[in-house]
Parts: C-alpha cells; sequence; structure tokens
C-alpha cells in the first residue's frame, strides 16, 4: 500500500530503511494492479492528485506536476522500449535465419524492393546494409523519384562490391523516335552560355541526375562489371571519362539517350576499359567517329563478342573494320547507320571459316543496297560464313536500288538460301513506301 | 560410378539410405569421406529427419545436373517445374529451415534455390505486406522510423 506522505516532508527516499527494490515494488504494484469493477483506476488518480495538490503550497504544486509528469513520460517510454525489445525478439522468432544468410536472401531481391523491406524491422534494415546486397543496383524501375543522392547513397553501401549498376528510364518516350529524341548538342551549349544562371551542375530539366551523378563510381568502380544508363540527359564529359576510366573491369555497357559525344568513350574504352565484351551504344545522332579511333578500339579491346552501335555516322570502310576486325565477335548490330552502302559485306562473305558471327543486324540503314544484300546472300549460299545464323535487314525505307530507286520487295532468292542454309533465319521487312508528298 | 549406398542420420534418429552420387551433392559428406571419418552411418546432427527427407528428394531429382551446354530444353522445363511444386507446397517456416540445413550440409544448389524462393516472397511487395507474410513487427522507434521513411521515400509513390 502506497504511504501517503506530506509531500513537504522530507522524501521516502532519504530514509536509510529506502532501497532499490522498495521503489522497483512500488512501480511493480502500479503496473500490475488488476482493473477491477470495484476501483477505477482513473477516478484513483484523479482524487490522489487531486489531494496532493490541494494539501500543499502553491509553491510546491508546480514541482509536484512537473514531477508527476516526468515520472510518467519516463514510465512511458521505458514501455515503448520494452515493448520493441519484445517485438524484436519476436521476430527473431519468426525470421529465424542468421543474419549471413539473411543477407544471402536479400542479395537475391532487386534494389528497390530490398528498400522497401528494409523499413520492415530493424533486423531488415542492419541486413539490408550489408554491402553484398548493393552489389547488382538496378534504379530503372524507380526512375521517378531516384536522384543523385539516393545513388550516391546506395554507391557508398556497396563498398568493394559493386558489380552492376542500371539507372535512367528504360523505356523514355524520345525512344520511340529515333533521331529526333535528343535536341543536338551544339545548339544547348549557345543556350546553356545565354543564361546565367543556369546551374551547370543542375539535372537537365525532366532528369533527376545530375551530370556528374556517376562521380563516386571514381572509388567504388574498380569491380565494376556492367553498367548501364538510359537516357539520363546532358551529362558532363569529364565526369563521365573519368568514371568510366575507373572501371577498368568493365564487361558490359551499355549507354542510350544520354546526350554525350560518344567517341571519346570508344577511345576510353580502348585506352582504359579493355576487357569489355558486350557493348551498346545508342548514339541518337550526335557527332562524328572517326577512322583512327575505330582502329584503336579494334585492335585494343581483343574480347568484344557483342557490338551494337545505333544511329553513328559510319562508313563502309569503318563498318567492314568493326565487322571483321574482333577475333571473337558473335552478334553485331549497325542498325541505323545512314552511311553504309552494304559494301562491306563483301569481305565478310568471301571468309569462309573465319569469322565467328552469328548475328549480323542491319535495319534501317537508309543507304543500304539491294544489290549489295543480294552479293552477300549468294556468298551464303556458296557456304561461306558458315557461323552466322540470324540476319536482319529490315527497313521502313526499303532498299537502295541504282541511281534514286528504292524498293521495298527486293530480289532475293529466299528460297535457295531456305536449300543451302536452312540454319539462316533471314528477315527482310519492307513496309511498304509510303510515298513522298 | 559405384552403387555404394551411404546412411544418413538425422538429429532425431531417422535413418536414411541413398546412392553415394546423392550424398556427394552434400558437400559435408564429401569433405567426411576425403577425411575418412565417413563410417557405416554418417550423423547430422543438425538436421531433423523431415527436413532431410525433403532435401534428399530434391537432391534425388537433380542428381544428374544438367550443364549450361545442355540443349534439352525438354528437360530442363520439367525440372523447372518439379522444383517449382516442390517449393509450393511447403510452408514458409519450412522453407527457412531448409535453408539452415542446405547451409549445414553444404548443398549450394538447393541453398540457392530455397533463398531465391524467400527473396521471391520479398519483391515487389509494400512493407505492410512482407511483414504480413514473415509475421514480424516493426519495431523501430518513432524517430528511427521517421528517418528511415524518409531516406527510403523514392522507393514509394510508384
Amino acid at each position: 500500500m502506497l504511504p501517503t506522505e506530506n509531500p513537504t516532508s522530507s522524501p521516502l527516499s532519504d530514509s536509510p530503511k529506502f532501497h532499490q527494490s522498495n521503489l522497483d515494488s512500488i512501480i511493480s504494484s502500479l503496473v500490475t494492479f488488476l482493473d477491477s469493477p470495484s476501483f477505477s483506476i482513473s477516478s484513483s488518480f484523479d482524487r490522489v492528485l487531486d489531494n496532493l495538490l490541494s494539501s500543499c503550497d502553491v509553491s510546491v504544486q508546480d514541482q509536484l506536476v512537473d514531477r508527476t509528469l516526468e515520472r510518467l513520460s519516463l514510465l512511458l517510454q521505458s514501455t515503448k522500449r520494452c515493448s520493441q525489445k519484445l517485438a524484436t525478439l519476436h521476430n527473431s522468432i519468426s525470421w529465424f535465419l542468421p543474419s549471413e544468410l539473411t543477407v544471402m536472401v536479400f542479395l537475391m531481391v532487386d534494389t528497390k524492393s530490398l528498400m522497401q523491406a528494409s523499413t520492415c524491422c530493424t533486423m531488415f534494415n542492419k541486413c539490408a546494409m550489408d554491402p553484398l546486397c548493393y552489389s547488382h543496383i538496378d534504379l530503372t524501375k524507380a526512375f521517378k523519384l531516384a536522384d543523385d543522392r539516393v545513388l550516391h547513397t546506395l554507391l557508398n553501401r556497396s563498398g568493394k562490391q559493386l558489380r552492376s549498376l542500371k539507372l535512367g528510364r528504360v523505356d523514355a518516350p524520345g525512344s520511340l523516335f529515333r533521331s529526333s529524341c535528343l535536341p543536338p548538342l551544339i545548339h544547348y551549349r549557345n543556350s546553356a552560355s545565354r543564361s546565367l544562371k543556369l546551374d551547370r551542375d543542375a539535372p537537365s530539366p525532366g532528369y533527376f541526375f545530375t551530370r556528374s551523378c556517376l562521380d563516386p563510381l571514381k572509388l567504388t568502380g574498380n569491380l565494376l562489371t556492367s553498367l548501364h544508363i538510359y537516357f539520363l540527359g546532358f551529362m558532363n564529359m569529364d565526369s563521365l571519362l573519368d568514371s568510366l576510366s575507373a572501371c577498368s573491369n568493365l564487361t558490359d555497357l551499355k549507354i542510350v539517350g544520354v546526350n554525350v559525344l560518344l567517341e571519346p568513350i570508344l577511345e576510353l574504352l580502348a585506352r582504359k576499359c579493355c576487357l569489355i565484351e558486350h557493348l551498346f551504344l545508342d548514339n541518337c545522332n550526335q557527332g562524328m567517329i572517326t577512322y583512327p579511333t575505330i582502329k584503336l578500339f579494334v585492335t585494343n579491346c581483343l574480347k568484344i563478342t557483342s557490338l551494337t552501335l545505333l544511329d553513328f555516322r559510319l562508313n563502309d570502310a569503318m563498318a567492314q573494320i568493326l565487322v571483321t576486325g574482333f577475333r571473337i565477335l558473335k552478334y553485331i548490330n549497325l542498325s541505323n547507320t545512314a552511311g553504309i552502302t552494304g559494301s562491306f559485306l563483301r569481305d565478310l562473305g568471301h571468309r569462309s571459316n573465319d569469322s565467328p558471327l552469328q548475328t549480323l543486324i542491319l535495319r534501317d540503314c537508309f543507304s543500304l543496297q539491294e544489290r549489295e544484300v543480294v552479293e552477300f546472300l549468294n556468298s551464303l549460299i556458296a557456304g561461306n560464313v558458315r557461323s552466322i545464323r540470324y540476319i536482319d535487314v529490315s527497313s521502313n525505307n526499303g532498299l537502295a536500288c541504282d541511281g534514286d530507286r528504292r524498293t521495298s520487295k527486293p530480289n532475293f532468292t529466299l528460297e535457295k538460301l531456305k536449300e543451302e542454309r536452312l540454319d539462316i533465319t533471314f528477315v527482310a521487312d519492307f513496309p511498304s513506301i509510303r510515298p513522298s508528298y | 560410378m559405384s552403387s555404394n549406398k551411404i546412411l544418413l542420420t538425422s538429429s532425431d534418429g531417422e535413418s536414411f539410405e541413398i546412392d553415394e552420387a546423392v550424398a556427394r551433392k552434400f558437400l559435408i559428406i564429401v569433405h567426411m569421406m576425403e577425411d575418412n571419418c565417413a563410417g557405416e552411418a554418417i550423423p547430422l546432427e543438425n538436421v531433423t529427419g523431415d527436413i532431410l527427407s525433403k532435401i534428399i528428394e530434391y537432391a534425388k531429382m537433380h542428381v544428374n545436373e544438367p550443364s549450361e551446354e545442355d540443349e534439352d530444353e525438354e528437360a530442363k522445363k520439367n525440372l523447372d517445374s518439379w522444383d517449382a511444386k516442390f517449393m509450393e507446397k511447403l510452408d514458409l517456416e519450412t522453407i527457412f529451415k531448409i535453408i539452415l540445413a542446405a547451409n549445414y550440409l553444404n548443398f549450394e544448389g538447393l541453398l540457392g534455390f530455397a533463398s531465391q524462393t524467400v527473396a521471391d516472397y520479398i519483391k515487389d511487395k509494400t512493407p505492410e505486406e512482407v511483414r504480413e507474410i514473415f509475421n514480424i513487427e516493426n519495431d523501430f522507434t518513432p524517430e528511427e522510423e521517421e528517418e528511415i521513411r524518409k531516406e527510403n521515400a523514392w522507393t514509394f509513390n510508384e
């Protein structure tokens, strides 16, 4: 039973007989006291406090109120803490995997789902911070709200474990319109210099990542093997090149819809990232490529097995080097290359066993000539280029013929091809040429 | 391959006789055999009988693991669908126990597959749904929760 003390007398705790255990039992009584119909706890509180307050001086009343509030606040916090401990214990029983195995599960979960799961409980949050969970960061599914800060946080968490990184919008609206997807680089530079207020580091309008968003890769990129970036708008060239040059183990690079000149990237790959195996660059009509760069690229990047260069201004000589210069190239896609006539196919066609090439894609190459393709098909029928399995020369504008004519019904001997080379799939879709008005 | 039989005993005394080829999927047994500590019966102290029987069932189906280059699409598809049915029938607690046991036995194939199954339960779910599925309570303090919500705001409202 609680002693009714006069609050102005010396506190109970000063008495030599008052031990910690007395305090403990007071608290214990308060908490364990069962509700009962004959006692109402709430009216008991009211009654006791009223009595105490009315029987003491005004000067002591505030003290009493403050002390009561403080004590009960401490009790509230303590209750919450204990309740959390119980919840944590409950969780460790429901999810009884040790943290190494939990991390193993987590590294199979995509970045966005992992971040959502990390808000479930303290255990998940702790395991989700393990660097191993960040070896494959994919921000393409959260493009609406992911920004530099998010990217930097995730990159920092990955420590030395970063192996692959994907960011941007994979299916941006611009991707449907080939050469008009982004304004030309020159244009923007002029308007940028006119506007004094333009923050050169701000994200391009409509994008959340800044031009130097890949900077952290300079520190964490050296074991990175795969990098895909989609439609990030304008990027700071130096920053991008610096970041890429730290990624010496890069084997898979894909850049689509980014407003940078891509020739320096090819050069950088040739000098710093010679282990590259899969390269996909969608140029969006951003500038020239020179012969020396192509030669350097082919000479140094010996491991290329798959090459996609869309919308570049290549000519036949360059195409020839690309198609025949890599020793283990299996897949090549040079669609949307307006400058090639197909004469480079002659060299390819004359090689019987050399080339390991399996897939050749030349979609929408405006200058591709019907007769070059016909000649190439003939050399296939004769048994050359044994390894090839898939060829696509489809185009929305048909193929070029002699003079200025174009044809959407080229003279291909497809039956003969099927006969002699059943292993080849040859795709040649030419929707009828729309009359120009 | 010799058709040697190996006897495995679970922690609760159940015995399982299996082909050596199947037992070799469990690297812990391979190591024991190499160190010559594999006697007639191999006791597995950390695995109960019910879990061990499931693991053996899986191991038997996967004893002839097709290599990467194998062109047999049909066989792969059948195996995948058997795997899916195998996991479908199991509750989460059993799957967790399988993960622990596969880890102890060093049976990589099943460990990866079971972990992936759990990961699939987490994919594309909201935190509330994940808590519901795994019977987990929110044990953050309000301050911690606020901070974490802010940090991860970018993953919500998709």
